[in-house]
């Protein structure tokens, strides 16, 4: 299904609507089936670090867990980042959600 | 920490082609994937010479493809000969978008009937190029020597619009589309497409002159430019930053094997389309190999004399390294045809007194290799 508003206790994954390159120095998002709307995306380092991590069904702490063992930052700052970059992702309609919603 | 930046298209390109530029990445790649067209046009260069085992395999496309995405190219031209008319476009024009390419696709439009539509508006290529013939059936059956192509690219045409692709119109100005290029020109802005013109004709592949024949003559070029646009609006406005006074001795002074390449259907790599001249194999040799062989090339400067390395228009040139080579047999060649045709311009703009270029009063130093005899006697011979 579809992601409605990201969950902590759901697990997403990716959607195989979207490619992503390392190019130039960009991390890119490329629309597969875009036509007039913009096919192409940037990602940061870190969102293209959890590009790779939704290639796998994961949850939202996963994540935030995976961010704050990599970079200095808080656990709850990761996971406003994630959570934002999960609801992102959901407006591109690149992310597949399952389980339990609040 | 912002994981999606909002920044605008155009920004990210500017910055990806800047950096391309700077670290000579292969931005763009066109590959050919078959040779052979189902038109026979007149003014073809590729598909006459063209055999039927002349086709890219989608094994040996992907081959292509894994070398080009690990070197960084970003956009892919799949081109032909005609690319509908290969049975295994529709997997190979995939598997390119699953590379994460941004694909264009290079065809007469001829075979794009509902279903290869529909098929386009699930899987968007990032552009299409559709090659238009002329605004009746007679003029366009022609040229391509196809009863109903006419009819048959017109209906594609709809097709496209009514599903809302992106696409762009263009036709070679030659002798035989001269008189209704205003017309097409005309149709396309009035469906709302871009449309684009190209005034060098260049020998067939194998050596073929008979194209030649079709090659406006400088004069009928610039007659040409002034009824499609009167007051030369656009070629003013690419002109302004590339007229500064200043010379250069590089002879590629485009992206050809600095950010862009082209692949044959046999893996040979060229600087681009237009130069059939193979530097490499891309079937055979690592990518690195191939790349810095064309890099070697496309840093060549023009041997000391050389009209163009002083000449201050060389960088709106009606000619390019490639079409030079076609003729001449050498990108160091010299074409007076177009240089006739880029004084004219440049007289048109005001920016030369005469538009006559110096070769004409002086003559053309005897060491700088000119068009072959059978080219030249193939070239429009007046000014």
């Amino acid at each position: 299904m579809n992601s409605g508003s990201v969950d902590n206790t759901v697990e997403y994954r990716r959607r195989d609507n979207y490619v992503y390159r390392l190019t130039v120095g960009e991390h890119l998002l490329v629309a597969l089936h875009a036509r007039s709307d913009e096919p192409l995306y940037a990602l940061t380092l870190t969102g293209a670090q959890l590009w790779e991590r939704l290639a796998q069904w994961t949850t939202l702490d996963q994540l935030t867990e995976s961010l704050v063992g990599e970079y200095e930052v808080t656990s709850d700052s990761a996971r406003r980042d994630v959570r934002e970059f999960l609801d992102q992702l959901t407006l591109l309609d690149a992310l597949d959600a399952r389980g339990a919603t609040e | 920490m912002t994981t999606i930046p909002r920044i605008s298209a155009a920004v990210m390109r500017d910055r990806m082609v800047e950096r391309a530029r700077r670290e000579r990445v292969p931005l763009q790649a066109d590959i050919e994937i078959i040779a052979t067209c189902n038109f026979k046009c007149v003014h073809c260069y590729i598909a006459p010479c063209a055999e039927r085992e002349d086709v890219m395999s989608l094994a040996q496309a992907n081959i292509v493809f894994d070398k080009l995405q690990a070197a960084g190219t970003q956009m892919v031209l799949l081109t032909g000969g005609e690319v509908f008319t290969h049975k295994q476009f529709k997997e190979i024009y995939l598997s390119a978008k699953r590379h994460g390419f941004e694909v264009y696709i290079n065809t007469n439009a001829y075979l794009i009937g509902e279903r290869w539509a529909d098929f386009l508006a699930e899987w968007p290529p990032k552009g299409l190029s559709i090659s238009l013939y002329g605004m009746s059936p007679e003029s366009y059956e022609r040229l391509t020597g196809i009863p109903k192509s006419y009819e048959r690219v017109m209906h594609a045409i709809d097709l496209l619009l009514e599903r809302g692709l992106l696409f762009d119109l263009k036709c070679p100005a030659m002798t035989i589309t001269a008189e209704e290029l205003p017309a097409m020109q005309a149709f396309a802005r009035s469906k709302g497409i871009r449309f684009r013109t190209d005034y060098s004709i260049i020998p067939q592949e194998k050596g073929d002159t008979g194209p030649l024949q079709l090659q406006l003559a400088p004069h009928e070029v610039m007659s040409l430019e002034r009824r499609i646009d009167p007051e030369l609006k656009s070629f003013r406005v690419y002109a302004a930053p590339r007229i500064d006074g200043s010379t250069t001795d590089s002879v590629y002074k485009c992206g050809a094997g600095k950010t862009s390449l082209h692949i044959n259907v046999h893996g040979g790599v060229s600087t681009c389309s237009t130069s059939r001249k193979v530097i490499g194999n891309l079937f055979e040799q690592p990518f690195d190999e191939v790349w810095a062989a064309l890099g070697g090339k496309v840093s060549m400067k023009y041997p000391a004399g050389h009209p163009c390395a002083s000449c201050q228009f060389s960088r709106i040139c009606a000619g390019c390294p490639a079409t030079v080579e076609q003729l001449t047999g050498l990108p160091t060649g010299y074409v007076q045809m177009y240089c006739k045709m880029t004084h004219q311009r440049a007289h048109e703009l005001g920016y030369h007194p005469s538009g006559v270029p110096r070769t004409v009063t002086e003559g053309i130093p005897a060491h700088i290799v000119t068009p072959t005899r059978s080219a030249a006697r193939m070239l429009p011979v007046l000014a």
